[in-house]
């Protein structure tokens, strides 16, 4: 297992001498110098392995001996313990990497308040959460480039085709049915895009707490779902808000999540039987529970845990962009809530929603 | 102009397997057009024909990105099929993509005659060496 700890100088050595001092045994002190491996001092940028070759739970303690020249910036001191190397017949290693902060303050600026001159663990996990964090970015923005390689461009594709078709069609009703095509695969299309928005605005605006009506929010959101009406869809029939409740969240984020649930179980209504989706709403003492059931088509089990997923689809058959329950994940998050779902094939799916009603919760 | 007896399209966006139908029954390509929604039906069939020893197609259209089972998947386990089975039919990747790495990727298989960036167009067909 890896066990991060950071050490801050308040001035910038140009090089630094280790001490290392083992858990188990507080007395045992290992002059890194004195390896063969390590044979000068560290200086800035340079990387060295420590090995430890003791028994110990953890290093509590760094020490490091500072010669400095340049007094304008800090400079962070890294160490990573790292699981036995056959090599150095040991049985742990610690990497410690020398830095300078002002190259990490931009992206960490939290750590020009930490404790400099004391191991601060606090500040590594935040480096690492952040630099998590990053690395999720990253993937994501890998895999949304691979994907509107292939999401974006399909739609288009199909309405190049259309037109390619259209051109050499003499036929009315044939013609007719090309541009219904090209408009469906044109909403598809504007439909990817406004997810992409909205993913994005969450991602960017600041989280704004106020008093939420559900049952507003749902009036809001029927109005902007009008387009799924028909005879059979009325929602006004379908939609069954259980308890009307007032809740302490966001609005803009409430309603995004309800949307695309409640837009969801339209969408994938059982064919047999007239959709029905219950909203009902609970508090407990930190959290406010809202749940939406509905009586659809239900999700496979061998879906359930992927169906959070970036530009998952199970299917075709909708207008989906893949990012529905994405961005309800990547949302609900941003208020310091979480999100559940049960369903059971054929018979219809709830997702319950846990939202943190105390605004220290809150963060992101 | 090549011609087929038996084509079979494995292609999950319904507004493309009408194009591309389309498109086949205008060059002329095939006298049957099979379409499967998702990789894992078309597997099945090609199985289900091959234990029976029922007629192949000579022919796979098929898309990469698809829900469940994407082309990729569809091609590894393709090749699984004895090769008195895959020799007798040639596959030809139909894509959005735009990604060079597909291409490349796709081409690597045995059974892959070439790669075709959507839409599908009489030309496109046309430019395509079939007895590879």
């Amino acid at each position: 297992m890896k066990k991060p700890i950071v050490h801050l100088f308040a001035r910038q050595p140009d090089s630094v001498e280790i001490n290392a001092i083992c858990g188990a045994l507080p007395d045992f002190k290992v002059q890194a110098h004195s390896y063969q491996h390590v044979k000068q001092s560290l200086h800035q940028g340079e990387s060295i392995l420590l090995p430890i070759q003791n028994n110990f739970e953890e290093i509590i303690r760094i020490s490091a001996e500072l010669r400095t020249r340049n007094p304008d910036s800090q400079l962070i001191l890294i160490g990573e313990l790292i699981p036995p190397l056959v090599s150095f017949h040991c049985k742990a290693a610690m990497v410690l990497r020398f830095e300078e902060l002002y190259l990490l303050k931009e992206v960490y600026p939290e750590l020009m308040h930490a404790n400099v001159n004391t191991a601060n663990f606090t500040a590594m996990h935040e480096l690492q959460s952040k630099n998590k964090e990053l690395e999720k970015i990253n993937f994501e923005l890998d895999r949304f480039v691979y994907s509107a390689s292939h999401d974006l461009r399909s739609p288009l594709t199909s309405v190049l085709g259309l037109l390619y078709l259209l051109r050499n069609e003499t036929n009315t009703t044939e013609t007719i049915r090309y541009v219904d095509l090209m408009e469906e695969s044109i909403l598809k299309l504007d439909n990817i895009i406004r997810d992409i928005v909205a993913y994005s605005r969450n991602n960017r605006t600041q989280v704004n707490i106020e008093k939420v009506e559900i049952k507003d929010v749902i009036k809001d959101i029927s109005a902007g779902l009008r387009y799924l009406e028909s005879d059979e869809i009325i929602l006004k029939e379908i939609i069954h808000i259980e308890e009307p409740a007032l809740i302490q969240t966001d609005r803009t984020r409430i309603q995004i999540i309800l949307n695309n649930l409640i837009s969801n179980s339209i969408k994938y209504r059982h064919p047999d039987r007239k959709p029905k989706i219950s909203i009902s709403c609970r508090k407990t003492e930190n959290n406010a529970i809202v749940s939406v059931k509905d009586n659809g088509l239900g999700i496979k089990e061998e879906h359930l845990d992927k169906i959070f997923d970036m530009f998952y689809r199970t299917s075709d058959k909708s207008s989906g962009s893949g990012l529905g329950l994405y961005i309800v994940k990547e949302t609900i998050k941003k208020l310091g809530g979480t999100v559940d779902v049960l369903s059971e094939i054929n018979s219809g799916t709830t997702f319950t929603l846990t939202i943190p009603t105390t605004e220290d919760a809150l963060n992101y | 102009m090549a011609h087929f007896r038996h084509i079979v399209l494995v292609e999950d966006n319904p507004i493309d397997v009408f194009i591309n139908t389309k498109v086949i029954e205008q060059a002329n390509l095939g006298d049957v057009i099979q379409s499967f929604p998702s990789a894992r039906p078309a597997l099945d069939y090609l199985k289900d024909s091959e234990q029976n020893n029922l007629a192949l197609p000579e022919l796979i259209i098929l898309d990469i990105r698809m829900p469940d089972m994407d082309g990729f998947e569809f091609l590894d386990e393709f090749g699984l099929f004895p090769e008195s089975t895959t020799e007798k039919i040639k596959i030809l990747m139909l894509s959005s993509s735009i990604d060079p790495e597909d291409e490349a990727k796709a081409k690597a298989y045995t059974s892959v005659i070439d790669f075709i960036c959507k839409p599908l167009t009489r030309d496109k067909l046309l430019s395509i060496n079939f007895n590879r």
